[in-house]
């Protein structure tokens, strides 16, 4: 209500600009998908289905071969699959922490990127699964996953962590898709009113359901959204907390710490929102969306990440703490020679072989996000791009980090390896930009990638009190330059 | 008939050569509308027949269209039998007419037979004119008839208008405030079958329509409870009772209620999720994909920028006229009669 109004005193703004109307709204968010794609579309689709291609290919190639084609090895039985699955999920997080926390928190300013981030979780879930699926070694056997009767007469155990992971990961991924779509429903039903084709009459027309926006309806359909961010809320935690439980339950130095469910949640947050912005970037230069959204929806964001990169660096920290706290040699090993490199050497007199990881982790994840500090970094889009690449790429090196350098010199020095990816482990996770980049492309081109509805909800003019409340603010000072949008 | 009247005038008294006298003039018309008479009464019997069959039609299969051509073909059968009637009766007159005409001649009063045989022409003109509009009205009532074998056969009203019937009033309003006051008096005046149709959830709506809270959360909470519930059942059954895993020495009853935990936690979240969906549906009675309000071109702007109120036919109170005036004291930009289509 009153929440939409913004409260100029303390120098806050319209989230959209002065005087957009409801049909402003209409018509820059469908236009995308009734026009002909701009050239930028294609540009961006056709590597992205040749990626797609790419993806097939490997994955054909890995099932017919085996999972010995991955660079994974002993020690190191985790590698670049469980760091891209890890990866791929934490990207999903930011989705549903736009969608759900910040309905919550009445953030009004989400309504500019729910949808898309919604969107975003849906297919990094999907590329996500693709790993944990495959590292099977046999895929075809993957129904044992399930609780579904066998013929080993055998259930699965659900004391494991892994079997969590698949209830949580299932659960989220059924959860997202029924969020998003039930988000969908009045912007489908705005794109079939404006259907001039019978065929897209047709198409949109039944994925609405026949919605009329009846206020008999809004009643319980805004319950059933309240219900969704509310339980959402909770999985999305969950989410990140059971992953990272498939680490901290077991006794491996390095991954047996309590600090990870919250310190995993960050990071997806953290790793989310990056990739989210990465993407409104590309996709609000090249559809033009710019009043949509605005410099204030992307500062808003940068501050979100700089919030959750300092949450992440602390994590980073506390573990170095509790490795030389807690006293324990195998510990202490694991972050300061296998990580860091130059705490302990090893016999040769050598830093831990992958201390660069660590290093390109820190710098892009805990370095990179301090520039946020500052508003004309915030606010200037170039920057903001390098740097959200910058923590996409750190936030895949922390899982990177986590998993292989605390397997690939651990207790025994008799056991240790080292890692090397093979080009099936490259090609596999650039596959997945390919599946999940299509998705994303076929999605903007062809579903509102704004909530249609919910930003005209949150204009200044959508609620009758918010008029009768705007009248009193601008009582004091009527005549200001920022007078109260226009009632239609 | 200016012929059939200067005829005997001229040649009138050359009786027997060339021109008919009165006398046969007068026959001669009373037996065109003997003729015509009879052709009436032959349509009468057509149309009635195909009124008959028309309404056994409309008895086998009873839908508007098979209705409507029933009634036509009664319609036009009526018809017929006044203008068979009508022509019957210019029959009798003319016959009479034809009659005096013989009496006339036979007198000798040749100018009053002149006057009657006018009298049978006329007679039989109207015998005719009453004959030909039997046989028009025959005509409509064997179409008629056929409309209704038509539709019997196809069970629906074929290429022609599709019948329609009255649904519901649509308002449309240019800003929410206007629909916010607008729905306290459609409220107070005590309709229930009515609605509001918004681009978005307008806040403030629940009171001005006086709806009451939804139920949604009930369906909700006992999905959940229930996903709840059967994660702890799956796994004591799975782990413990068929199939007894033993990992770790951890036991398996209550005493490993930990590890249960994040399970249950995500059959609970999935459930509810569930639950929360087919709820919605099951409240909104969502998805349908018809409804009369769609037959309005200008409810299209319902999901860009305007607001509607719409009264539905069904509701006790609603009245042709008193609800327009009531939607119309509400300041609306339009109102409309919303038609559905029916049959």
């Amino acid at each position: 209500m009153s929440a939409a109004a913004p409260i100029h005193e303390i120098g806050e703004r319209s989230l959209l600009p002065e005087g957009t109307t409801f049909n402003d709204i209409t018509e820059s968010v469908c236009r995308v998908t009734e026009t002909k794609a701009p050239r930028g579309w294609w540009i961006l689709f056709l590597p992205s289905l040749g990626l797609l291609g790419l993806m097939v290919a490997c994955i054909g190639y890995l099932v017919t071969m085996g999972v010995g084609v991955w660079g994974n090895n002993s020690p190191n039985y985790w590698a670049w699959d469980i760091t891209n699955f890890v990866w791929w999920i934490g990207i999903g997080h930011a989705g549903t922490l736009i969608s759900a926390i910040l309905f919550l928190f009445r953030q009004n300013w989400r309504t500019s990127i729910n949808r898309f981030a919604e969107a975003m979780t849906v297919f990094a879930v999907l590329c996500a699964a693709i790993f944990p699926a495959l590292h099977t070694g046999r895929p075809w056997f993957d129904y044992y996953l399930f609780p579904i009767p066998n013929q080993m007469a055998m259930w699965p155990n659900f004391k494991s962590p892994l079997m969590w992971d698949v209830f949580a990961v299932n659960t989220y991924l059924t959860i997202s898709v029924i969020f998003w779509f039930v988000g969908l429903i009045p912007d489908l039903a705005t794109l079939r009113d404006r259907s001039k084709s019978l065929l897209r009459k047709r198409i949109y027309g039944a994925l609405a359901l026949g919605w009329r926006g009846s206020h008999r309806h809004w009643q319980h359909y805004e319950r059933a959204y309240l219900i969704f961010a509310a339980i959402s809320t909770p999985l999305v935690l969950s989410v990140h907390s059971v992953v990272s439980f498939d680490f901290a339950t077991s006794v491996m130095p390095g991954w047996h710490t309590t600090i990870f469910p919250p310190y995993f949640v960050a990071g997806a947050v953290f790793s989310g929102f990056a990739l989210v912005l990465t993407l409104m970037l590309i996709v609000r230069t090249v559809f033009g969306l710019q009043n949509l959204v605005t410099l204030k929806h992307l500062d808003l964001m940068n501050k979100f990440m700089l919030g959750t990169g300092i949450m992440v660096g602390y994590a980073y920290a506390m573990e170095f703490f509790i490795a030389w706290y807690s006293g324990n040699p195998y510990e202490s090993w694991v972050f300061f020679h296998n990580r860091l490199g130059f705490g302990y050497l090893d016999q040769q007199g050598n830093w831990g072989p992958l201390w660069w990881s660590y290093w390109a982790m820190v710098s892009c994840n805990v370095i990179s996000p301090q520039l946020f500090w500052f508003k004309k970094i915030r606010t200037s889009i170039p920057a903001m791009f390098v740097i959200t690449i910058f923590i996409n790429i750190g936030m895949w090196f922390e899982r990177f980090v986590i998993i292989v350098t605390s397997l690939y010199r651990d207790f025994l020095p008799g056991s240790w390896g080292s890692f090397e990816a093979t080009w099936i482990d490259i090609c596999l996770y650039l596959g997945t930009f390919g599946l999940f980049l299509t998705l994303f492309l076929l999605f903007v081109r062809w579903i509102p990638m704004f909530a249609i509805a919910e930003i005209k909800a949150v204009l200044p003019h959508a609620h009758p009190h918010a008029h009768h409340d705007d009248e009193h603010e601008h009582e004091p000072h009527h005549g200001a330059e920022t007078a109260p949008a226009p009632a239609e | 008939m200016a012929d059939d009247k200067d005829q005997p005038r001229k040649k009138g008294t050359l009786i027997g050569v060339g021109a008919p006298s009165a006398e046969e003039i007068a026959a001669d018309a009373a037996e065109k509308a003997k003729a015509a008479a009879d052709e009436a009464s032959a349509s009468e019997r057509i149309a009635e027949r195909a009124a008959r069959e028309a309404a056994d039609d409309e008895k086998h299969v009873p839908t508007k269209a098979t209705a409507k051509a029933a009634d036509e073909a009664e319609d036009a059968a009526e018809e017929a039998e006044l203008d068979a009637s009508a022509a019957k009766a210019a029959a009798e007159v003319a016959k009479s007419a034809a009659k005096k005409a013989a009496k006339a001649s036979f007198e000798g009063d040749e100018a009053h037979a002149k006057e009657e045989a006018e009298k049978a022409v006329a007679a039989a003109d109207r015998a005719k004119k009453a004959a030909k509009a039997a046989s028009d009205a025959k005509e409509q009532a064997v179409t008629a008839q056929k409309k209704a074998d038509h539709a019997r056969m196809t069970h629906e009203g074929e290429g022609d208008e599709p019948e329609k019937r009255p649904a519901l009033y649509l308002a449309q309003y240019e800003t929410p405030e206007a629909l916010a006051e607008a729905a306290k008096k459609v409220r107070d005046a005590g309709y229930e079958k009515w609605d509001c149709h918004t681009p978005y959830p307008v806040h403030g709506l629940d009171d001005a329509m006086g709806l009451k809270p939804t139920k949604l959360g009930f369906v909700s909470f006992i999905a959940g409870m229930t996903g709840l519930v059967s994660a702890v059942l799956m796994i004591q059954y799975m782990n413990n009772w068929d199939y007894p895993v033993i990992i770790g020495g951890k036991p398996n009853g209550i005493g490993g209620f930990p590890a249960m935990v994040p399970i249950m936690f995500e059959l609970t979240i999935l459930l509810t999720g569930f639950g929360t969906l087919f709820g919605l549906f099951h409240f909104t009675k969502l998805p349908r994909h018809h409804h009369p309000i769609f037959e309005s071109d200008r409810f299209e702007a319902s999901t860009d920028d305007k607001f509607f109120i719409s009264i539905e036919v069904g509701d006790e109170k609603f009245d042709m006229k008193k609800t327009r005036a009531l939607l119309e004291s509400t300041h609306p930009s339009f109102v409309e009669l919303v038609e559905e289509e029916v049959g």
